[in-house]
């Protein structure tokens, strides 16, 4: 049997849909992607937290999904039903690592459903200020900026 | 000592001594962490999957990630935010889990495969890793300290 | 009456928790099967329906889902599984082995809360 493989662009665009649709649903904000926007989390002397995962198989990459720290308590908190300032540091990280858990296992269904082979890892999540993320592959990577009110955000996906 | 972990730890010291000329000091003490995990200013993460997932997190202080960088390109870095300071710590991650889930492989049959790896920096950074209990091994060198972080999910 | 959440993820768990204290249920926490099974062992009569993510480590939701479906004392206790399996294989397989329902993640609270209705016999 041929091996099905699938590209960066094909994966991004898979992953920008289920962004939207999964903040959308978990939360109830009316997302939108920016197309325009090639950089990844901007968030210059703002504490970051970004949620990261991999996928490997018939394509090796890492998607993160970053925002700042006050847009990821209301993320959580919308997700919950708990008060952004009733929210633990762990449950904002936990929120994190789960909406990208959510997004990259949606992707994987798809894709595994049109014959690919994908694993995913576990899911986990960065926090901290002036946050560097560096990927072996510079070329290689597709970014894309989501709004949502005042909650901006940033998906990445870096191919390795 | 758990099996899964040793050759993580003895890869460390054994990978890092070949390819830098560094000594590095390893604990004895494998020490249970929790969920989050604090930065000592440069991180990289490798995570695997196969019979059991994981996760494998390489973290130093920013001298010691440029003192390696310096003696395994031979070009003398200043600033740890550079691109090659920083891939360079990643592919000693990539090279050190690399090895050590070779020896599971062989040892233990856990047909793992590494995803590539990871690299931060940044002003105190966090690491939050939900669902995965981990150990960590301290360790020290002549150029500052550094630690490993080795986590598996619990067998079926 | 209680409802049992049994995920490896805590968030998932407060989401749920949220969900069902409004309902005013009491809601019991498990993070993997293992501990599920141990309060099940004493708890089991006041258990009126248990939400099951599929994807744990250690013994996943439908080996679970099958030990409750074959156990006398807790068959008869309703449940749905919670999950980003959304493959219809395995819907099936869940429902053919006695999965009342089937969330798939991401999901609304409303949509959650009204499947916990239904396995309620509320809906």
């Amino acid at each position: 049997m041929d091996m099905v493989s699938v590209d960066m662009k094909k994966l991004n665009g898979l992953l920008n849909r289920a962004v939207i649709d999964v903040i959308t649903t978990m939360t109830g904000f009316d997302v939108e992607d920016d197309p325009d926007c090639s950089q990844f989390a901007e968030f210059e002397s703002v504490e970051t937290i970004i949620g990261v995962m991999a996928v490997f198989g018939s394509i090796d990459a890492v998607v993160a999904l970053a925002t700042d720290i006050n847009s990821s308590k209301l993320i959580v908190a919308y997700m919950t039903g708990i008060m952004p300032t009733d929210l633990t540091d762990e449950d904002v990280h936990d929120g994190m690592a789960e909406l990208v858990n959510m997004l990259v296992g949606r992707v994987k269904a798809d894709l595994v459903r049109e014959g690919l082979d994908l694993s995913i890892t576990s899911p986990f999540s960065i926090s901290g200020t002036n946050i560097e993320m560096v990927f072996k592959d510079r070329e290689n990577r597709i970014c894309r900026r989501f709004i949502a009110g005042d909650v901006e955000m940033f998906l990445s996906v870096a191919k390795i | 000592m758990d099996s899964l972990y040793k050759p993580f730890i003895e890869s460390t010291a054994n990978i890092i001594g070949q390819m830098t000329g560094l000594h590095i000091d390893l604990s004895d003490q494998v020490c249970e962490e929790g969920q989050e995990i604090s930065s000592l200013g440069v991180t990289s993460i490798v995570t695997f999957a196969g019979v059991r997932r994981g996760r494998f997190l390489i973290d130093m202080v920013p001298e010691l990630a440029i003192k390696i960088t310096n003696n395994i390109t031979g070009v003398e870095y200043k600033d740890v935010r550079e691109y090659d300071v920083l891939t360079s710590i990643a592919e000693l991650n990539n090279i050190i889990a690399g090895d050590a889930i070779t020896v599971l492989n062989d040892e233990l049959k856990l047909s793992l495969r590494l995803a590539p790896p990871i690299v931060l920096c940044g002003k105190e950074p966090i690491i939050s890793i939900p669902k995965l209990s981990s150990v960590t091994i301290h360790g020290s060198s002549d150029h500052g300290d550094l630690k490993i972080n080795i986590a598996f999910e619990k067998e079926g | 009456m209680k409802i049992m959440t049994v995920d490896d993820s805590a968030i998932v768990r407060k989401i749920i928790r949220s969900a069902v204290e409004v309902l005013d249920y009491e809601v019991v926490e498990a993070k993997d099967a293992k501990e599920a099974l141990d309060i099940l062992e004493d708890e089991y009569e006041d258990i009126a329906l248990i939400l099951l993510d599929w994807n744990m480590p250690g013994m996943d939701g439908f080996e679970m889902l099958e030990l409750i479906k074959k156990d006398k004392h807790l068959r008869h206790i309703p449940v749905m599984m919670v999950t980003s399996e959304t493959g219809g294989e395995n819907i099936i397989k869940a429902i053919q082995t006695g999965a009342t329902h089937y969330l798939v993640k991401p999901f609304t609270i409303e949509e959650l809360t009204k499947r916990i209705l239904e396995c309620l016999g509320r809906g």
